[in-house]
Order: C-alpha cells, then sequence, then structure tokens
C-alpha cells in the first residue's frame, strides 16, 4: 500500500506546487482533450517533451514519477502487445509460425501504450503536486456556477473533503478491527469460503455500526458549531490565480495548435 | 452577585422509547465568569442536559435561558454563536482537513471575513498551544491535542460560555492534563464561563460550583468541598472521592486533626507539615 | 505457560523508506499464573508489545517463547493459530468488535473458530457470561441494545469462552465511570485468583497496578527500562517522574511530604492504608 505512489502527494514548493489548483485542473482536463490530436511521431514527441517539461517543474526526484508507474507498467506492456499482434497495417516484419507482426502494429502499439503513459504521467503530476483538498477546493470554484441549477456543489464537495479527512481514521480503524477478530481465531487470509464470508462480516459490522455512529456525532459536532449548509459561509481558504496560471495554460494552446499543424 | 450567563428552570427530557425521563425537572444557574461542573455517573442524563442547552435535542418542557435570551427554535442559531461544546470523542468532532480549517470550521459557517478569520484562528490556536501544528492533519496528532483543537474552534468564535462534556474522558493521562490546563487557563486567564461535564470528581477540585446528577435528576449542588463531605453517598451513585479527600477522611478516622479545608495534594502537604512542627 | 521474551526487536514497513523500529533488545520473562502490568506512555511500544503475545505480530528479530509455542520471524502466520486460542487478548473498546446478532453468537463465536463444537460452545458461553457478572436473560438479546459497561463485558465474555491460560487486558477500564473501573478491575483480580489466569494488564492508571500487579514491566522508548514489584519500581519515584511518567497519588504524596519536612517515610505507601499508617508512624518518632 505504502509502494503506491500514485494519488501520492509529495510536498515541495515548486512553481507547480503553489499553482493554483483550478489551473492544475484545468490543464489535465485540457490535456487530455488534446492528447487525441496526436498521431504521428512528430506531435507524439512535441506531447512527450512537453510532459517530461511539466514534470521536471515539480522539481521531486524523478523516482518518484518512476515508482508510481510501475504498478500499471504490465498494463501499457500488454495493450502494446495487444496492438502488435492485432494490427494489420503496412509492411510485415517478422513472421513466427502462425504470428506474423505488422510495422503498422508496432507503430500502433508504441503510439497507443505512449498516449496510455502519458495519461498516467499527467495525473501523476496533478496528485504529486496538488493536495485532496486543494483538489476539492478547485472542484467546489470550477463547478459553482452549477449552484445556479440546483446542483449542491457545496455539499458536494463538503462531503469529499470529510471523506478525505476519515480515511485514514477508517483504516486505522479497520486494522484494529481485524486483529480483535484474528485474536478470536479468524483467519482473514485463507480458509473455505464459509469462513471467509464469516471473517468479512465479523469485519463490515462493527465497521458499519462504528461508522454510522461517528457520522451521527460528527453531524451534531457540525451543527453546534453553526453549520446550516453553504448559504452565507466564508471561506478559509483563499484561491489565488497568478500569471504562471495563465502562462502555463496558455502553453497548452500553444501545444494544440503545435498538434494541429504538425498532425497527418 | 455577578450577572446570570445560563439559567435552566424545571428542564425534562424523554427519548422516543425509553420508559422513563432521562431529563427530570432540573433547575440550576450559571453566572457569567464561573466555572460550574457537572457530575454524574454514565447514564446519569448529564451529557443529554449538553445537547439540550445547545438546541441540540428539542426539551419536553421547561425553560433554558442564555443570558436574555430563551432559547427556542428562533434564537437557536444566535446562541449557538454565543456557546460553544467540545464532546467526548476526540475524532467525531474533528471537521477539517488540517489543524488551521478545523479551527476556522465555525467561523465559515458564521460568515467571517477572511482577513479576520486568520487572525482569529491564529490567536486561538495560539491560546490553546498549539501553533506549532497548525498545518497538521488530525492522524498525526494525540486525542489530547485534538480536543485543545476543538477548544481552539470554540475560542475563534469568541463566545461566552463553554461547555466541555466529558472532553476527558478518553484520553490518557497525559491528554487529560493538557486539557484541564486548557479550561482551567480559559477560565481564570479569560474568565470565561466554563461548564464542565464529567464523571471524575479529580476533575472538579477546581470548579466554582459543583452540580451532582443522578437518574436525571439534580440531587445536589455545592462548593466542590461541600459536595465531597457527602462521603459515602457519592460511592451509592457510582462515583468515587478525589484521592486527597480520601487520604483525609482516613487520617482522621486514625485520630489526625485535619481542619483546614485542603482539596489539593500540596494544601494536604501544607497541613500536614504544619501539625508536624506544632506537635 | 511460561513467556520468554528474548532479544525482541520489531520493525515495522520494514525494508521501506517508512521503516520504524517500535521494540529492540526486548528481554523479559513472565511466570506462569502471575499477574503482570506493563506500564509506559503512548508510543513506547506497549501495544507492539502485547501484540506479539498471540503472534499477531512477529518479531522481525529475536524470539519470543509461550508455553511450547516459538514465534520467530521464519514462523508461517498459519502455525500460530492454536497460540490464539491460549492467550486471550482483550483491546481497548473491546465493544468495537461485536458483530452478532445476539449476545450468545457472538460469544460462541471464538470458541467455534477454534473447532469447539456448538453445544460445548454455547455452554462455555453462558459460564463466561456467569464470570463478567452479566445475567443469563442477556443471552438472547442483541448487544447493541445494552449499556456501553454491558457490551464490554459481553466483549471480555467472548475472549473468556475460548477458555485461554492468559489473558492480555490493553486498557480494559478506558471510558468507564468510577464504578464501572473498579468493578471491572476487581472482576479480573477475581479471575486471576479463581481460575490461576496468568493475567498481563496494560495500563495508565499507577494505581491499578501498584494494586493489582504482582510484577510490573516499565516500557520507554521501544525496550525495557525496568521490571520489577510495585514496591522495587515505585522506590524511586523521580526516575519514574523524569521518564515523563505517572506514580500512584499516594506515593506522589509521600514524596512531597518527605521533601517538605526533611525525613523519610518507613513504608512504601503502595494504598491509601499503607499511606496513613506511615504518617503515623512519621508523627509517632521523635523530632530530628
Amino acid at each position: 500500500m505504502m509502494n503506491m505512489m500514485i494519488g501520492r502527494y509529495v510536498p515541495g514548493n515548486s512553481v507547480i506546487h503553489r499553482m493554483d489548483p483550478r489551473a492544475k485542473l484545468l490543464l489535465v482536463f485540457m490535456y487530455v482533450g488534446i492528447v487525441f490530436l496526436a498521431n504521428n511521431s512528430a506531435t507524439y514527441a512535441v506531447l512527450t517533451i512537453f510532459t517530461l517539461v511539466l514534470l521536471l517543474l515539480l522539481q521531486v526526484p524523478f523516482s518518484f514519477v518512476i515508482k508510481g508507474l510501475r504498478p500499471i507498467l504490465w498494463i501499457v506492456l500488454f495493450t502494446f502487445l495487444l496492438h502488435v499482434f492485432m494490427t494489420k497495417e503496412g509492411a510485415v516484419l517478422y513472421q513466427i509460425g502462425e504470428l506474423t507482426i505488422y510495422e503498422g502494429g508496432i507503430r500502433q502499439g508504441i503510439f497507443i501504450s505512449l498516449r496510455f503513459l502519458l495519461f498516467i504521467l499527467i495525473t501523476t503530476w496533478l496528485t504529486i503536486s496538488t493536495t485532496p483538498v486543494e483538489v476539492t477546493d478547485a472542484v467546489e470554484s470550477l463547478f459553482g456556477p452549477l449552484k445556479r441549477f440546483r446542483v449542491p456543489v457545496h455539499e458536494l464537495a463538503l462531503m469529499m473533503s470529510i471523506s478525505l479527512r476519515f480515511i485514514p481514521t477508517l483504516m486505522e480503524e479497520t486494522e484494529k478491527i481485524m486483529k480483535a477478530q484474528a485474536a478470536r481465531g479468524v483467519d482473514f487470509y485463507g480458509g473455505p469460503l464459509g469462513e471467509r464470508i464469516k471473517a468479512m462480516i465479523s469485519l463490515l459490522v462493527p465497521l458499519f455500526i462504528h461508522s454510522f455512529k461517528r457520522a451521527e456525532e460528527l453531524a451534531i459536532a457540525m451543527e453546534a458549531r453553526g453549520y446550516r449548509g453553504g448559504e452565507g459561509r466564508t471561506k478559509y481558504r483563499l484561491l489565488t490565480w497568478r500569471w504562471f496560471d495563465t502562462c502555463l495554460l496558455v502553453s497548452v494552446l500553444a501545444v494544440a495548435i503545435l498538434l494541429f499543424l504538425l498532425r497527418s | 452577585m455577578k450577572e446570570l450567563a445560563l439559567s435552566v428552570k424545571n428542564l425534562s427530557f424523554q427519548y422516543p422509547n425509553q420508559p422513563k425521563e432521562s431529563v427530570r425537572n432540573v433547575t440550576f444557574q450559571v453566572r457569567k465568569g464561573e466555572w460550574v461542573a457537572l457530575v454524574g455517573h454514565n447514564g446519569s442524563g448529564k451529557s443529554t442536559v449538553a445537547k439540550l442547552l445547545m438546541g441540540l435535542l428539542k426539551a419536553k418542557s421547561g425553560v433554558i435561558k442564555i443570558f436574555d435570551t430563551i432559547l427556542n427554535e428562533e434564537t437557536i442559531w444566535d446562541i449557538r454563536k454565543r456557546m460553544g461544546i467540545v464532546f467526548q470523542n476526540p475524532d467525531n468532532q474533528f471537521v477539517g482537513t488540517t489543524v488551521q480549517d478545523d479551527v476556522a470550521f465555525g467561523l465559515e459557517n458564521n460568515g467571517v471575513p477572511r482577513e479576520q478569520m486568520i487572525e482569529r484562528v491564529r490567536a486561538a490556536i495560539q491560546q490553546v498551544g498549539m501553533e506549532e501544528f497548525l498545518l497538521k492533519e488530525p492522524h498525526y496528532l494525540s486525542g489530547g491535542q485534538k480536543q485543545r483543537v476543538a477548544i481552539a474552534g470554540i475560542i475563534a468564535l469568541q463566545p461566552d460560555l463553554i461547555i466541555l462534556d466529558e472532553a476527558t474522558s478518553m484520553l490518557d493521562p497525559k491528554g487529560r492534563r493538557e486539557v484541564l490546563e486548557a479550561i482551567y487557563n480559559l477560565n481564570i486567564k479569560q474568565n470565561m464561563t466554563v461548564i464542565s461535564i464529567t464523571h471524575d470528581l479529580e476533575e472538579v477540585v477546581k470548579a466554582d460550583k459543583v452540580i451532582v446528577m443522578n437518574e436525571g435528576e439534580v440531587i445536589a449542588e455545592g462548593t466542590p468541598l461541600q459536595i465531597f463531605s457527602l462521603g459515602e453517598k457519592l460511592e451509592e451513585i457510582r462515583l468515587d472521592l478525589p484521592f486527597v479527600m480520601k487520604v483525609r477522611n482516613e487520617l482522621k478516622k486514625v485520630g489526625f486533626p485535619l481542619q483546614l479545608n485542603s482539596v489539593t495534594l500540596e494544601e494536604l502537604v501544607d497541613e500536614l507539615w504544619t501539625l508536624y512542627l506544632n506537635k | 505457560m511460561d513467556i520468554i521474551f528474548e532479544q525482541v526487536e520489531h520493525i515495522y514497513h520494514a525494508n521501506s523508506p517508512f521503516a520504524q523500529r517500535a521494540l529492540y533488545d526486548v528481554d523479559l520473562s513472565i511466570a506462569s499464573g502471575t499477574y503482570v502490568a506493563i506500564i509506559g506512555h503512548t508510543g513506547s511500544g506497549k501495544s507492539t508489545l502485547l501484540q506479539h503475545l498471540n503472534g499477531l505480530l512477529q518479531p522481525t528479530n529475536g524470539t519470543v517463547m509461550i508455553g511450547e509455542h516459538t514465534i520467530t520471524k521464519a514462523i508461517k502466520p498459519k502455525q500460530l493459530k492454536p497460540l490464539r486460542r491460549k492467550v486471550g487478548i482483550v483491546f481497548q473498546f473491546p465493544e468495537h468488535q461485536l458483530f452478532e446478532e445476539t449476545v450468545e453468537k457472538d460469544v460462541c463465536f471464538g470458541p467455534l473458530n477454534f473447532g469447539v463444537p456448538e453445544e460445548e460452545a454455547k455452554k462455555k458461553a453462558k459460564e463466561a457470561l456467569s464470570l463478567v457478572g452479566l445475567p443469563e436473560e442477556v443471552l438472547n438479546q442483541s448487544p447493541f441494545d445494552l449499556s456501553g459497561g454491558q457490551m464490554r463485558r459481553v466483549a471480555i465474555a467472548g475472549i473468556l469462552a475460548m477458555e485461554p491460560d492468559v489473558i492480555v487486558l490493553d486498557e480494559p477500564t478506558a471510558g468507564l465511570d468510577p464504578r464501572g473501573r473498579k468493578e471491572m478491575m476487581e472482576m479480573f483480580a477475581r479471575l486471576h485468583r479463581e481460575k490461576k489466569l496468568t493475567t498481563i494488564l496494560v495500563t495508565h492508571s499507577m494505581e491499578d497496578a501498584a494494586k493489582y500487579a504482582d510484577h510490573l514491566i516499565v516500557m520507554h522508548k521501544g525496550t525495557v527500562w525496568k521490571t520489577g514489584t510495585p514496591q522495587q519500581i515505585f522506590h524511586d519515584p523521580d526516575a519514574l517522574l523524569q521518564l515523563g511518567l505517572d506514580v500512584p497519588e499516594t506515593v506522589l504524596l509521600k514524596r512531597k511530604l518527605e521533601e517538605k519536612i526533611g525525613r523519610e517515610i518507613p513504608s512504601p505507601c503502595l494504598t491509601i492504608d499503607q499511606l496513613v499508617d506511615g504518617i503515623k508512624k512519621l508523627f509517632s518518632g521523635g523530632n530530628p
């Protein structure tokens, strides 16, 4: 669990860390859109270079980024092989028995797995430099206009931030209950199906009961502290948009135009 | 006589599906700047009283008056601005993702402008001695530290009255001392009106007034010393005398002429020393 | 079942950047049938230590011997199951582990997991309930309809029904009111006496440690700082206070009085009776 680096914030003070989370979120959305413009070596090269520049700006050891990729590498490899064997375009490169490998297959394989890799890199870029709370703030702010259409944006954002705050608490509690039941002879890691189901019940029932109690107490505490919805509320956290945020978004636009010109 | 901060008259409450009332005909008063302790065993109704005072439960009958305002559905939100409550479980009242966010939560709810908020958050965190932890997430804090953050969240609202509803009962001795010290500082130095609810009579030694509850009713009221002199009656209602009182009682039984009203360890040592010198 | 720790070390997340040494150089022995209290503040390694007692954690180095079981890092977790029946752990707030529809089913859960036939498990459940002082009527009630104190007793009965030789108690009185605390501690003292249960109490209450335990183990920063009888441990209260630990209030009063008067009180003062006795002796002695 500890080795999973995707979604793991790495504290830092780089220009990217200090960016407005809204700009980062917008950048990722735009990026996902323009990745589909790439369709030849030149365009993929432009995208890769742009992504590497973004990652360099993080000023986080590259090993952190690579570590995050490791668990997904086999999926990338699988995607590659799938395309290699399934695409029947261009010149034949190899023929081993029944298997024929075409030039188009290799190219397609590289492009598609590269696209996949880029997606993961850009999300890693976001999560390494942005705390989940910042993401929540950005979502609340960006989707703010939807309030007019009666979308409970504030409530959803608050729910998100409270869930985030309680993840470590719940993980701790899960471990505690598992240990307590293991001390009563429960085996969480083996045994026949029936026993495994029983083991899960002995964990989930206390966890649910306790979470309900938590939620109830939390709701009472929030009410006692004057919480009554988003109406008339001020915000402690302030998002500030700087010129750098605008610059970076403009650079994405520039990359998009470049891709348009270079794509075949 | 100082101004009344809180007056409770003939308060009764019954939970649905319960055969009898959890709070029956409770009457008491708290003056401004006082520290009043509400004691009773688990299930004696003391925490229900706290929830009634905050308007989190609706009384069956009786009147709750905070300063000049009577608690009802129209005044409830104003009253909540003037009173704060710290609950028992440190985890289940920590709303914010970090210490500063949690302290700011109540201010945000009350629409305090951001510039003021920053100042008040900082001041409140300083008052409970948690300034090093401003940016920390709750799971890096001990129970006692979380409770101090909860207290800061209330101080930041600049209330007239703070209720501590068994705020120390889930803490280790160190955490308990930290929280008690924070309460003591608030009451003595800031002149804050405090109602502390507890089953531990050790914690009420420094209170101005103690109210004892049993089976939903107030059965005694007085200074800590008056309450401690009830002796075995307290044990009958599942409470326990503070250590110093127990020692005093035993010493008296074997003929020590203890006269002074020492309730703390230091006071007892001094009294024994005087006796020793004069023997 | 004697318990012996030899050079036990435990590192969490060993071989990762998050490695954290929670225990080291732990040597101790607990003789069968004794009542031992483990004291130390939060983070001293107490809770890591107690999880080694039934193999929930295995040492990353060193050996734990419990009766005929030997636990090292090489042992497969599966082999530890029989040990868990012999050593019951009552965790802090044990009522959080209740999950069955009826008290009877919940108390039977442990024995059934260890292969006890159903009829026998039910018999044991009844016995265990009477041991913890609950009436038989609660058998068919939902544990969630009981009061907090009763729920805790049901959870403890669930451990006792496994008929362990050793019972480990982690802060068993947390959150209870004074009477509840006293009743709970008296109950364990009785079980220790009558059932000859080896009892290991982890507590913050120095009064309880002094009153109930034959032997104390003081943990500090991941290792055993000192072991001895309550009398030996509390003989030097300053050393404990320097570690940031408490001492029983009787000992604290004795120390302050000695300091003020400048004479020693000839009594260990672990209980109020001993303290009063000591003060009496002090006063009856001649002036210095």
